[in-house]
């Protein structure tokens, strides 16, 4: 009785100490960050947002001053379950304009799921992930909502603010390589997600890979992406479109229906594919870092083809990160435009309208450039001050990268933008 | 100079001996790592996430050792790190360094554990962990 007891009571002792050792706050772990900005924007016929996809409301046209345009917040649970198993879940909260399924704009700030997965190590060299992750195209792409994280207040609007999808579900592997003083990783990740913007509603697929090489104070970086998108929502175009391209065709102006026939598919409800290039690289000794990427998007229509890039540079003093960044955009404008040389007028008159219809919809020329110069300061453990201007210089006749576009519009004229920001992390 | 002066002299250099010896920061390894030393380089690549074979230990905030290892070894401010660090942990990847509170709870969870490394004052150092950097 006394044996039986006293094993008891070992065994009991045992449990005791296991739990306490892997206790729940071993296991979960909290985490947020988070940033409060006030901009403004001197333009007044439209708003500059960050993400044309996904911002209905920016500041300019809608509100002179907003704190709409740089303010979120996120919270973050990790998990740490075993040395090779953990999971993350984040949920942010910021100015997006999205619909749901049944059509109705959910309000701004109602906070959406970033990320959420499980990660398992199977080798040391090899992860696997599953579940809701950020798309890993862009160099920063997966940490740009992290003000904190970044030297700048707010990234280029011309690579940064193209990307309309923030997160896929689906799986990514990676293979990280270690060869004497360089490191190299390669990533591969497939998914897709039910995309709603204010604009409108798609199915998407997407494929990235990704290799990285980092070797000292320098990074670089070349990655693919393919997409595949269906919309769901059929923007009337694609009859009138079609209509015209049988017309012309009839007619013998075959460029012109070739052209016609490309959106008048793109609009109608098929998958449509797309192809994306990126080159980018960091030099970051210390005292002073330079980065760029440059991006091509090929075969994707509406929007049309396009090439952007930036470089972006900083000096660290103390305290103070000043820095400055330049970015460009360009659209390539032939792509959807009716040819309409040598048309009878009846017809040029019906691709004219069709041309200006898609024109003030959805594309159109929107090149555009921006100067940004701006200081960080690092003035208190965990919180980051950020004042920013940025010049936005629009090429001759485009639209820019703007949302909400009124009458008055300027096309090709300059846009101001000032902002403010602290940033944090806990 | 009288004899007491002279005790004096020697007791206050003794002393000051002994503090600076205290202030030294020493990276620290459990004995069965197999290296007997590990450059600063490598050490920084642990700390800031780059490699994940260690599970490295942080002092306190509000440690003097801690922004001086960080200094020393990494190149890098407290504010610098903390964002290198949010660039991994809000994308998922991984952790940062455990914090413990004190030089001496780091050396017995270095002894403890076959992958911890910490950086301690020289002073808590004992037989159950294996220096292997002492910052300069």
């Amino acid at each position: 009785m006394t044996k039986r007891l006293c094993l008891a009571a070992a065994v009991a002792c045992a449990l005791a100490q296991s739990a306490h050792a892997a206790g729940i706050e071993d296991i979960f772990s909290l985490r947020g960050y988070g940033t409060f900005g006030v901009a403004h924007s001197d333009n007044d016929e439209a708003d500059v947002v960050n993400d044309l996809c996904s911002q209905e409301k920016g500041v300019g046209y809608t509100d002179s001053w907003s704190t709409r345009l740089d303010s979120k917040s996120a919270l973050q649970i990790d998990m740490h379950f075993t040395d090779r198993l953990s999971g993350v879940v984040q949920l942010v909260s910021e100015s997006l304009s999205n619909k749901s399924w049944d059509g109705d704009i959910n309000e701004e700030w109602v906070p959406t799921l970033e990320w959420a997965n499980l990660s398992y190590k199977v080798t040391d060299e090899l992860t696997v992930r599953a579940g809701r992750v950020v798309l890993p195209f862009l160099m920063s792409a997966e940490y740009s909502k992290v003000g904190f994280a970044n030297h700048w207040m707010r990234g280029p609007t011309e690579v940064y603010g193209q990307m309309p999808f923030a997160s896929m579900d689906g799986g990514d592997v990676s293979y990280k390589q270690a060869h004497g003083d360089s490191t190299s990783t390669v990533r591969a990740s497939y998914g897709g997600l039910a995309y709603r913007s204010y604009a409108f509603l798609a199915q998407v697929q997407m494929k990235t890979l990704s290799y990285t090489l980092e070797k000292g104070p320098l990074t670089a970086r070349a990655a693919y992406m393919g997409i595949t998108f269906r919309s769901i929502h059929d923007l009337g175009l694609s009859p009138n479109y079609q209509q015209f391209a049988n017309t012309a065709a009839a007619l013998n102006f075959d460029e012109a229906a070739d052209v016609a026939s490309e959106v008048a598919r793109t609009f109608r409800h098929t998958w449509y594919p797309s192809k994306w290039y990126t080159v980018g690289a960091t030099y970051d000794p210390g005292a002073w870092f330079v980065l760029g990427e440059l991006v091509h998007s090929d075969q994707r229509r509406i929007p049309s083809d396009y090439t952007t890039g930036y470089v972006s540079g900083g000096v660290r003093m103390g305290k103070l990160t000043p820095y400055a960044t330049f970015s460009k955009v360009e659209f390539d404008k032939e792509d959807h435009v009716i040819p309409t040389a040598g048309m009878p007028a009846e017809l040029a008159g019906f691709a004219d309208a069709l041309n200006t219809a898609l024109d003030g919809a959805f594309t159109g020329d929107r090149s555009q450039q921006t100067l940004s110069v701006g200081l960080r300061w690092d003035v208190y453990n965990g919180f980051a001050l950020k004042a920013q201007y940025d010049h936005v210089m629009l090429d001759d006749n485009s639209l820019g990268l703007f949302a909400n576009r009124q009458p008055g519009f300027d096309r090709g004229g300059n846009t101001n933008v000032v902002g403010l920001s602290v940033d944090f992390v806990f | 100079m009288n004899h007491r002066m002279k005790k004096l002299a020697v007791l206050a250099s003794l002393l000051t001996g002994i503090a600076a010896a205290n202030a030294e920061v020493v990276v620290i390894v459990n004995p069965k790592h197999p290296a007997a030393s590990m450059t600063a380089d490598q050490i920084a690549n642990i700390y800031l996430g780059k490699d994940a074979s260690l599970s490295p230990l942080d002092l306190p905030e509000s440690a003097g050792q801690r922004t001086e290892f960080y200094n020393k070894v990494a190149g890098k401010d407290t504010a610098q790190v903390k964002a290198i660090w949010a660039r991994l942990v809000f994308t998922g990847k991984s952790q940062p360094p455990k914090e413990v509170g004190s030089s001496a709870e780091a050396v017995k969870q270095v002894a403890g554990n076959d992958k911890g490394i910490a950086y301690v004052d020289k002073s808590a150092v004992d037989a159950s962990v294996k220096a292997v950097l002492t910052l300069p």
